[in-house]
């Protein structure tokens, strides 16, 4: 008798444990299908995007149209400046047009390389979020999965609602929430029409014809290492980092005149920029604050989606962007020696 | 130079038609040259003298019929001319304007190629393009916008 409820006992322990294991599988599937999702569906539908600051929440709604493989085309029906705004990726470059200016180009979201380094992303999450076992739901009237991404081990970090698709792994909705549980910023389907096939030429026609404007923006991450010996100035790193936060890898700037070395870390949902260059006299910084932390004389500038800090020092200028509490700014600005 | 173009307009200064600044500048010039302060002298008593002649009445028609034997012509405004304000200044002044126009061309053109002075604009726009790989970002300069609608505040 008591070997038969001792055999019970371990066999459900087991398939409580395996399920366990199965619905972390799953999730992390899930997720990882979700973010190249887009890349692979015939769409079309308009999407809501909010953000929410203190004082307002803007929105803004944008027609979005999906084609396998890989191209993306948005065009804003809405929103403060941008209403017009064009934005085409073709899996090679993306054209970035608003009305009134030139056409502008960027590197494709869908490039190789950009893929790769979304991919080396995905660890840094599985490290520092808890996904949770997807939940089945409906949204615009499809089957979808809701799954959560909750920090581990520290409460400082943001954490997110993702509402994912069942057929196509398109993520449909998605909150992000601050530490303190406040929605920063959501993005929701209102409209949605799947397997609708369009020919790509159409899209172009409301471009102009005028010459577009190439933006060599650097991707190419490097080792820190490397790029200090490339560079004739000192690198400066910090030796705080609000937890969750590892080094991605620094950048060579060559622009602005002169040599800029840009340092990127990463959470997995957020990401904090440290540029660093030789001394610069003045930076053009509207509605900033001075603050001081010990003997660091700093500019503050605090917008919707990030916080500057900029200070000399050493014969250098720091920049250093986050979007995270003004506190942790100044801790891991003040570590930089 | 500076008397033949106060003479030109020292009628206009005895009418009061002159601005402030001419007519300080003829003020002073009347003080120190005694031909032309004889030659506003004249001119004040010949004024006095015309206002004090009687004007005989004409017949009640006269000033239809006058006004009908006029032709009216546009009249030509003669525009102040600048050269001879700027000959008519003392050297001082000239030398305070020319160092002033030098000033302004060094420290709108040069001095900012001396001294780089870069835009935070710039950086923010490439800390935005940075979010690019996080996984789910599809436009990262969307929130560039709010710098413009929000203040940055």
């Amino acid at each position: 008798m008591f070997y038969r409820f001792f055999i019970i006992i371990f066999l459900l322990f087991n398939l409580f444990f395996f399920t366990q294991f199965v619905s972390a599988q799953e999730s992390e599937d899930l997720v990882r299908y979700s973010f190249s999702a887009r890349f692979k569906v015939d769409f079309e539908g308009i999407k809501e995007v909010k953000i929410y600051t203190p004082n307002k929440t803007y929105t803004y709604k944008m027609k979005v149209i999906y084609q396998k493989p890989g191209f993306t085309y948005l065009e804003y029906l809405d929103g403060p400046v941008l209403k017009g705004k064009i934005v085409i990726d073709d899996g090679k470059k993306r054209l970035e047009y608003l009305p009134g200016s030139k056409v502008r180009l960027f590197p494709s979201l869908n490039s190789p390389l950009i893929r790769k380094r979304r991919e080396g992303i995905f660890d840094i999450i599985l490290k520092n979020f808890d996904l949770s076992s997807p939940s089945e739901s409906k949204f615009l009237a499809r089957p979808v999965y809701k799954v959560s991404l909750f920090p581990k081990n520290f409460p400082d970090s943001p954490f997110l609602k993702l509402w994912i698709d069942k057929v196509t792994y398109l993520p449909l909705r998605q909150e992000k929430y601050n530490p303190q549980g406040k929605l920063c910023s959501s993005f929701e389907f209102i409209e949605a029409q799947f397997n609708k096939r369009i020919p790509l030429e159409k899209l172009y026609t409301s471009l102009p014809e005028s010459p577009s404007e190439e933006k060599t923006f650097d991707f190419a991450l490097q080792p820190v290492e490397k790029i200090q010996s490339k560079i004739d100035f000192p690198l400066a790193l910090p030796e705080y980092l609000p937890s969750g936060y590892t080094i991605q890898g620094g950048i060579l700037l060559k622009r602005w005149g002169r040599r800029a070395v840009k340092i990127l870390y990463t959470n997995g949902l957020e990401v904090i920029v440290l540029f660093e260059i030789p001394r610069v006299e003045q930076i053009m910084m509207r509605h900033h604050r001075p603050i001081e932390s010990g003997d660091l004389k700093m500019k503050v500038r605090e917008n919707p989606f990030a916080k500057t800090l900029v200070w000399t020092k050493n014969g250098r200028t720091f920049i250093l962007m986050g979007d995270l509490s003004l506190e942790e700014l100044v801790k891991v600005a003040s570590s930089i020696k | 130079m500076r008397c033949e173009w106060v003479s030109e307009n020292l009628s206009a200064y005895l009418d009061g038609e002159v601005n402030f600044f001419i007519r300080l500048i003829i003020k002073r010039h009347l003080k120190k040259c005694h031909q032309c302060a004889r030659r506003f002298n004249q001119l004040q008593r010949l004024d006095r003298l015309s206002k004090l002649i009687l004007i005989k009445r004409g017949t009640p028609d006269f000033y239809e019929r006058l006004q009908e034997r006029l032709v009216l012509k546009p009249v030509k405004k003669k525009n102040p001319r600048h050269w001879d304000v700027w000959l008519t200044l003392p050297y001082p002044g000239k030398i305070a304007i020319a160092l002033g126009l030098i000033l302004l061309i060094f420290f709108s053109f040069i001095y900012p190629r001396l001294t780089p002075t870069l835009s935070i604009n710039q950086f923010e726009e490439d800390y935005l393009r940075s979010r690019e790989f996080v996984l789910w970002v599809e436009e990262p300069s969307l929130p560039l916008t709010l710098i413009d609608t929000s203040g940055g505040s």
